[in-house]
C-alpha cells in the first residue's frame, strides 16, 4: 500500500515535471497579431461600406424628395398662375358685357320717343 | 498601438505557451492545436476590456481552450466512423514537435491514449496544477465525477508507465 501511494506519488511528480507549458510555435504571436489586425480591417472596412452605403441612399432620398418637392412646387406655381390668368380673363369679361351693356341700354334710350 | 491592443499583446506574450499546451494536449496534434489557441486568443481580443483581472484572464483562457479543443475533437470524432479507440491509437502516432525532454515527449505520448475528458482533466491538474474542486468548476462536472476520472486516469497511465517510463521514474 505505501508503495502503491509513493508510486502514484512519483508518477503525479513527474506528471508535474513534464507537463510543465511548452512554448507556442515560432512566430505564433505574430501570426495572432496579424489576424486580430486583418479583422479590425476588415470591420473597419465593413463599417466603412455600412456608412457610405448610408450616405449615398441619404443624398438619394434627399434628391428623389428634393425633385418631388421641386415637381410639386412647379405645379402649384402653374396653378396660381392659370388661376390669375382665368380672373383676369372673367374681369376682362366683365367690364366687357359692362360696357355692351351701358352701350345697348343708352341706345334704348335714344330710340325712346 | 493603443493601450488595449498593447495589453493584448501583452497578455498573448505571456500566456500563449499556456494556451498552446493546453490545446496541444488535448488535441495531440500540433497544427490543430495551433489554431484553436489562435482562435482563443481572436476570442480573447474582443473580450479582454471585459475581463476584470489577470486571474479572470487567465480562468477565462483556460476555460475557452478546453472548450474549443473539445469541440475540435469531438467534430473529428464524430467526421471519423472508426471507433474511438482507434482514433486515439492514431493519434499516439501522431509526431510531436521538439519538447524539452524526451521524458516530456513520451509522457505526452502516454497522455493522449487516455480518452479525451481524462486528458483534460489530466491537463487541467499537472499542467495548469488546478485542485479538482475548481477542475468541477471549470468543466462544469460534479467533484466525484474529476476525482474518479483522475484517479482513473493515474491508474492508466501508471500502468502504462511502469511498461515505458521504468527507466525515468524510478531514476
Amino acid at each position: 500500500m505505501v508503495d502503491s501511494n509513493k508510486e502514484f506519488d512519483d508518477l503525479e511528480r513527474e506528471l508535474r515535471e513534464s507537463l510543465a507549458p511548452r512554448a507556442a510555435p515560432l512566430g505564433f504571436a505574430n501570426k495572432v497579431m496579424a489576424r486580430v489586425e486583418l479583422r479590425d480591417k476588415s470591420a473597419f472596412s465593413l463599417w466603412r461600406w455600412f456608412t457610405s452605403a448610408a450616405l449615398v441612399t441619404a443624398v438619394l432620398l434627399a434628391m428623389v424628395l428634393g425633385g418631388r418637392w421641386q415637381q410639386q412646387r412647379r405645379q402649384r406655381i402653374a396653378g396660381e398662375r392659370a388661376r390669375d390668368q382665368v380672373i383676369l380673363a372673367l374681369r376682362i369679361t366683365g367690364s366687357t358685357l359692362q360696357a355692351v351693356q351701358q352701350k345697348v341700354q343708352q341706345s334704348a334710350k335714344e330710340s325712346q320717343p | 498601438m493603443n493601450k488595449s491592443t498593447e495589453q493584448f499583446a501583452e497578455t498573448l506574450e505571456q500566456h500563449q505557451g499556456r494556451v498552446f499546451s493546453i490545446a496541444f494536449r488535448i488535441l495531440g496534434e500540433s497544427g490543430a492545436a495551433e489554431e484553436v489557441a489562435q482562435d482563443v486568443f481572436l476570442e480573447l481580443h474582443r473580450n479582454l476590456p471585459r475581463l476584470a483581472s489577470e486571474d479572470h484572464v487567465v480562468a477565462w483562457l483556460r476555460r475557452v481552450t478546453c472548450h474549443r479543443a473539445t469541440d475540435v475533437l469531438r467534430r473529428r470524432t464524430a467526421r471519423r466512423a472508426g471507433a474511438m479507440e482507434e482514433l486515439q491509437e492514431e493519434m499516439a502516432q501522431v509526431p510531436l514537435p521538439p519538447a524539452s525532454s524526451p521524458l516530456m515527449n513520451r509522457m505526452e505520448q502516454l497522455l493522449m491514449t487516455l480518452p479525451p475528458v481524462q486528458r483534460t482533466i489530466m491537463v487541467l491538474r499537472y499542467q495548469e496544477d488546478i485542485e479538482p474542486e475548481d477542475i468541477a468548476i471549470e468543466l462544469a462536472m460534479p467533484l466525484a465525477t474529476v476525482r474518479s476520472h483522475l484517479q482513473r486516469a493515474l491508474k492508466l497511465l501508471r500502468a502504462k508507465a511502469e511498461r515505458t517510463l521504468k527507466e525515468y521514474i524510478r531514476g
